[in-house]
């Protein structure tokens, strides 16, 4: 046997023996609620005149607000980082009703005792390079001590360790013997935790920081709060001056959430869960001493049923009593009278899974959220919010979102004919501008790729969470409200823009002014707008020019999804587009060939436009003027010619004769390759397929044409002709096929038959390759 | 005196261990031949009263095991062949009942008399019906007894077979109508019924839903730990070769690289993360002691030499891949990426690699 490492009445001197017995420590773990039960015991019977937390000390000042009446936990206090490249980092140190810290200044609160923060202020702790965890307890899980004490308990980790030995007596009234064993227990944690571990990190220079607070409060009547980890090292007196609190950061207090605070979410300080140990607390203090743990359980158990089945999937009587069962019975074997988190889980693991468990089991992750719940808390109006936050939450409360919870939730919004639903669409765009996570787009039109952009409805997906506004902290810099910032967003796209030398890319400043829109930033996009005009002044780009003018439908005028009356004048910007395309028409026909299909799919959209409902916005005989104008042009390249007569010939300025009269003089082409014969048919194919089968001359002159051919000519123009006519989707295939028949006269019934052979055609061909075979043998050829 | 036999039950094996644990003087469910503690111990192992590990990897699965058997459910062990299941409910019914014997194997020929009762159909001719001439099955012995009872493999038994359990494990009744209109056989406390089932094999039957609620599930993962699966492949493969004295015992190099590949080809992913394509035959722990066994018989009987890699390469074809073309190829393409890596690296490898690539033969170029 080896020498204990520390007794019980040893430990009990350590903590509460030292300095006259007027400094108590208490060892805690960060949101346990048995410590906090313990710790206002320990308060209430000691009287402190001051209180000791291991917190920064810079943080002092939210004091006041973590105890206002008007703050429901959990709450957090968010420091932000200095500025760096990738945004500022932001720590965040969260109380719940679990807290013993919380607990600690509540009770400071009741008895009117002085409260400090001993900890290293942030800016001292705060790295540029990495997000500052505060207090990492994973020697709560890794440490040797805990692995063999797993092992000769029959539990399976740290956590359900700490669970069986300590939260088990929630409610309960020795304090001095729990935070004994809460200091054993941690001091061989600490024992077994490798030295490079502790050196390594700033733990020494903070115990440093904390031992010279205690110090500096000798004489007085004093409880110190610290995690269990530092209690050893604090309890000598040692000779540290307080350092000055020269390195200050910005924080404030913010609402926070279970979902954060579970440690699985990215939080390493903390027990997981914490849904279910709010439960127990609440149960603690409903009855003034230990919970009844049967009724926790129950009534757990019937809770999560319910949540299941509000996730469609029921839990059969049977299966739940099962699975209560089972965990019952797994905490007997164990030895414990509570039931604690793991017995919960295995319960439903046995119970509830009817076949091979895997990783994403639907019953384990539902009650892991369950468990983890999905509260969130309020910070008081006085602890001052960050303007931004406050409008935030201002805007999101009037877009009817919860933000007491932060369970992503599906909205639908009828942004169309509903201007308050316009109104929250345009916030969400902002919050995404941002890039906050508060929500995210599933479907709905998309004005800035222009896809979709018939749809009516936006369909998101919301939750409000504390790291919502973390990130509206870290981007408060840029303006005091929401559109402010997204504002500002816009204007740094653009800047980066001009930095990456694509200043004058129209397609790009496009989408910036259109997001802005969409956002409903019309106000701010002047600037934007100004160099957009400039930059179409001075452009080529034919099919940047089509697309900004198909584009602009969406908000140019009053009735645009996307119009706003204290945007720039997006009209006259589109008119001013539409009138460089048109002057760029006349140097068509000279453009190299590589060009000429982005510049045909251009003429294809702007037509579109032309005939579809905002025709009246432009003058379109200019544009058709333009068409008639490269046609006449000479060495007219034969593809463009058939392009832009299919546009005339569609907006009614020319007849299908001729459209005809080109096709058949482009196809008959003497002396011209089969692909420049074929030319000008690939180009009415692109703009005006539908002439093929609706203008009946056209097709028949074409088929006309190709019938005078002899047969080699035939052949030679035949494979440039079925490339051509790939361009046709099936349908439309099958719509020309349908109109040949009519002109060749045959019956449009057989056409999509199938041939059939006879038994009477097969008897043939074989006694015609018996015969051939036959033949063959006779010459010596087979 | 004890017969010998090629094996004992687990009972019998450890029978010194199971008295020392039946001194524990915990709560005892009734009909239970140790507490709940000690059928832990039994399984998971404890060092203070000298009971090594049975089975090894998952201590809250056992956990569980137990708890489901005091209760009314049966347990129902599923999972990838060759994961221990039959071994962890032989080691459950021995713990719990003392016996381990009262066992049903599931095969497609198994009819509901094996899982009722049979007649002795000499003495029912002679006599006509009657307790004498009856002849018990597994589960009606052990509902007599109040012990638990094993049906190995339940998926293998037809649909209609597997439905008598369903009635039986409700009322905890048998009712023989052939001896009297009243007359049932009612199952003593300790009863229950561990099944094993496996539900991704070929040739394996549904289970009704009606049969599944009357079970608990849980499934027996492959083992997790590489030096624990190495431990106990070594120990079962020095078990099979108790009876060959004269062969020299396996090296540790060649067990690893044994139970690499074996991992590698389980989970389709090599530990750096790199993934291979996983075949389809069952690469368990169970099959892995399979390929070692033989390639020590194939060194000691025809090379008379130690276990090398090119042993391990020659059996790995017969014993594992033995009919999907597809999973040759698999296995040409990890022996030809991975297995070439390897063996620029270890002498072993290097030896298995050749081996290998030689059993292979050469690439067919149409492939």
């Amino acid at each position: 046997m080896t020498e204990p490492l520390i007794t019980r009445d040893r430990a009990e001197a350590e903590l509460f023996g030292t300095r006259g017995s007027t400094c108590l420590f208490a060892p805690i773990r960060h949101h346990s609620p048995a410590c906090a039960w313990m710790l206002r015991a320990m308060i209430r019977d000691h009287a402190p005149e001051v209180i000791l937390i291991e917190m920064p000390a810079d943080l002092a000042a939210h004091i006041p607000h973590l105890t206002d009446p008007e703050t429901v936990a959990p709450v957090a206090i968010a420091a932000l980082g200095p500025e760096a490249e990738a945004g500022r980092s932001v720590a965040y140190y969260p109380f719940s009703d679990t807290s013993p810290e919380l607990m600690a200044l509540r009770e400071a609160a009741r008895l009117g005792a002085e409260v400090r923060f001993i900890d290293l202020a942030t800016g001292a702790r705060v790295k540029d390079d990495a997000r500052p965890i505060p207090q990492p307890e994973d020697p709560f899980d890794t440490a040797a001590f805990i692995a063999a004490s797993c092992q000769r308990l029959g539990l399976r980790d740290g956590n359900e360790l700490w669970d069986h030995l300590f939260e088990v007596r929630l409610g309960e009234d020795d304090w001095r013997r729990f935070f004994a064993d809460v200091h054993a227990y941690c001091l061989a944690i600490r024992e077994t935790t490798p030295k490079g571990r502790i050196d390594g990190d700033d733990t020494r220079p903070r115990e440093a920081a904390m031992r010279a607070h205690i110090a500096a409060c000798a004489g007085k009547r004093m409880v110190v709060v610290t995690g269990g980890f530092h209690t050893p090292a604090l309890i000598g007196e040692g000779s540290d001056s307080v350092p000055k609190p020269d390195k200050s950061s910005e924080s404030y207090l913010i609402s926070y959430g279970e979902e954060a605070l579970d440690a699985l979410s990215g939080y390493a300080a903390g027990l997981r869960h914490p849904a279910w140990y709010a439960r127990a607390m609440a149960a603690a203090e409903a009855k003034g001493g230990p919970p009844d743990w049967d009724a926790l359980l129950l009534e757990t158990g019937t809770d999560f049923a319910a949540h299941m089945k509000a996730a469609k999937r029921r839990i059969a009587q049977p299966q739940l009593v099962e699975m209560l069962t089972m965990a019952k019975g797994l905490a007997a074997m164990k030895g414990r009278t509570a039931t604690l988190l793991p017995d919960l889980f295995d319960g439903a693991r046995t119970a509830l899974i009817k076949g091979q468990a895997g990783p994403g089991e639907p019953f384990t992750e539902g009650l892991h959220a369950f468990l983890r719940g999905t509260r969130l808390g309020t910070a008081p109006r006085a602890a001052g919010r960050p303007p931004i936050v406050a409008d935030a939450r201002d805007r999101a409360g009037r877009a009817r979102i919860d933000l007491d919870d932060s369970t992503r939730k599906a909205r639908k919004l009828d942004i169309r004919r509903k201007p308050a639903h316009r109104a929250a669409s345009q916030f969400l765009h902002q919050m995404n501008l941002l890039d906050t996570g508060f929500a995210s787009l599933t479907s709905g039109p998309d004005f800035v790729t222009g896809s979709r952009v018939d749809l009516l409805f936006e369909e998101w997906d919301i939750g409000w969470s504390p790291f919502v506004e973390g990130r509206l902290i870290d981007v408060a810099h840029q303006g005091a409200t929401v559109p402010q910032a997204a504002g500002a967003v816009l204007l740094a796209r653009r800047a980066a823009l001009f930095e990456q030398g694509r200043g004058d890319d129209i397609a790009a400043l496009l989408t910036l002014v259109i997001t802005g829109l969409r956002a409903g930033l019309g106000a701010r996009l002047s600037a934007m707008v100004g160099e957009l005009t400039e930059s179409v002044t001075n452009t080529g780009d034919l099919a940047g020019l089509a697309a900004m003018i198909d584009r602009l439908q969406a908000a140019a005028a009053p009735g645009d999804p996307l119009h706003d009356a204290d945007a720039p004048d997006l009209l006259a910007l589109a008119r001013r587009a539409f009138d460089r395309l048109v002057y760029l028409c006349a140097d068509l026909p000279d453009r190299p060939d590589d060009e000429l299909d982005p510049a045909i799919a251009a003429l294809r959209t702007l037509a579109g436009v032309l005939r579809g409902p905002n025709a009246d916005r432009f003058e379109g005989n200019r544009f058709d003027a333009a068409m008639e104008d490269i046609l006449q042009a000479e060495d007219c390249p034969p593809r463009l010619m058939g392009a832009v007569m299919g546009l005339l010939v569609r907006a009614g300025r020319r007849d299908d004769g001729d459209l005809a009269r080109l096709l058949s003089g482009s196809l008959r082409g003497i002396g011209g390759t089969p692909d420049a014969r074929a030319a000008a048919l690939d180009g009415l194919l692109t703009t005006a397929p539908m002439l093929l089968w609706q203008a009946r001359a056209v097709l028949e002159a074409a088929n006309a044409t190709l019938i005078a051919l002899d047969d080699d000519g035939f052949l030679a123009l035949l494979p440039s002709l079925r490339r051509s006519l790939t361009a046709l989707n099936p349908h439309e295939t099958d719509r020309l096929a349908e109109e040949l028949t009519l002109i060749l006269g045959e019956n449009t019934a057989t056409l999509g038959q199938r041939q059939s052979f006879s038994e009477a055609d097969l008897h043939r061909g074989m006694a015609l390759d018996r015969a051939l075979g036959e033949a063959l043998r006779v010459d010596g050829l087979a | 005196m004890t017969e010998q036999t090629l094996r004992q039950a687990a009972e019998t094996d450890f029978a010194d261990q199971l008295t020392r644990l039946a001194a524990d003087d915990g709560p005892r469910p009734t009909g239970w031949h140790l507490t709940p503690r000690a059928v832990r111990r039994f399984i998971t192992g404890d060092p203070s009263l000298d009971i090594a590990p049975k089975f090894v990897g998952d201590d809250a699965l056992v956990d569980r095991c137990i708890v489901s058997l005091m209760g009314r459910q049966g347990l129902m062990l599923v999972g990838e062949p060759g994961t221990a299941k039959s071994l962890l409910s032989e080691l459950l019914a021995a713990a719990i009942s003392g016996r381990s014997t009262n066992v049903v194997q599931g095969s497609a020929g198994i009819i509901e008399d094996h899982l009722r009762y049979g007649w002795n159909y000499a003495l029912l001719l002679a006599e006509g019906p009657s307790p004498r001439a009856m002849v018990p099955s597994p589960v009606l012995q052990a509902m007599q007894a109040g012990q638990i009872v094993r049906v190995e493999e339940l998926t293998r038994c037809a649909p209609e077979v597997q439905d008598v359990l369903i009635s039986l494990m409700s009322e905890k009744t048998i009712t023989v109508p052939e001896l009297g209109s009243d007359v049932e056989y009612r199952a003593r406390p300790g009863f229950n019924v561990i099944a094993t089932a496996n539900l991704r094999d070929r040739g394996v039957h549904d289970m009704s839903s009606a049969l599944k609620r009357r079970f608990n599930f849980e499934t027996v993962h492959p083992i997790a730990d590489a030096a624990f699966e190495r431990d106990l492949v070594a120990r079962q493969v020095a078990e099979r070769m108790a009876d060959h004295p004269g062969a020299p015992a396996a090296d540790t190099d060649v067990l690893d690289l044994l139970v690499t590949v074996f991992r590698d080809l389980r989970r389709g992913r090599l530990e750096d993360g790199t993934t291979v394509a996983a075949p389809r035959a069952v690469m368990s722990t169970a099959e892995s002691v399979n390929v070692a066994h033989a390639a020590l018989l194939d060194a000691t009987y025809l090379d008379q030499g130690a276990v090398a890699g090119r042993h391990l390469a020659r059996q790995l074809q017969g014993v594992v891949f033995k009919d999907d073309p597809e999973d040759a190829r698999k296995f040409r393409s990890y022996i030809d990426i991975v297995a070439r890596d390897r063996a620029g690296k270890s002498a072993v490898w290097r030896d298995f690699f050749k081996a290998a690539q030689a059993a292979l033969g050469p690439q067919d170029p149409a492939k």
